[in-house]
């Protein structure tokens, strides 16, 4: 799922272990999130969008047509 | 860590039954797994996030299905071949197929539990 995870990230002047080890999950978890290899689940969206104080839908697009 | 246990476990058994120890081998083999327990319980680190829980569950199902589908193909494949000419299968076709269907009841059973708990 397209998501602009890196970018609130990067925007926040956090590294992937920073956000890893905020919303409790591995780094390798935050990584594949942002490549867009893995979709997060809908407790750990909203986990990143509290963490960054922001809706869901500001951070993951779920290309619904 | 943790898994470095098992693996010396392992290893260990593998040494020992090779060298004649078959029993002190499965005592490795047991400290190796109490070892894993151990360090997993004194740990305040996870072992697995839920990307780690879904590809597990994704590689469970593509493993069950592959090798569904090869005993969908091979079992009938091998009966017909037993029957309409001189090939002889090993007799440990027939424990393997055995552990197919206990495999695959064990999935249909942990399925219906799943599905049906309360």
């Amino acid at each position: 799922m397209k998501n602009s995870l890196r970018e609130y990230r990067t925007d926040a002047d956090m590294s992937q272990a920073d956000l890893a080890a905020a919303v409790d999950v591995s780094r390798q978890t935050i990584n594949s999130i942002e490549r867009e290899r893995y979709d997060p689940s809908l407790e750990l969206a909203f986990q990143l969008a509290d963490h960054f104080d922001c809706r869901v839908e500001d951070l993951f697009d779920p290309e619904i047509d | 860590m943790m898994f470095a246990s098992i693996v010396a476990g392992t290893i260990g058994f593998v040494g020992a039954s090779r060298i004649g120890h078959p029993v002190a081998g499965v005592a490795v083999y047991w400290l190796g797994i109490v070892a894993f327990f151990g360090i997993w319980k004194r740990s305040d680190v996870s072992i697995q996030d839920e990307r780690d829980c879904d590809l597990e569950r994704r590689a469970s199902l593509l493993t069950l299905q592959l090798i569904g589908a090869l005993t969908v193909v091979t079992a009938p494949a091998i009966v017909v071949l037993e029957e309409t000419s001189s090939y002889t299968a090993p007799a440990a076709f027939d424990e393997l197929l055995l552990g197919y269907v206990v495999l695959f009841g064990t999935f249909g059973a942990s399925y219906l539990w799943l599905r049906y708990r309360p």
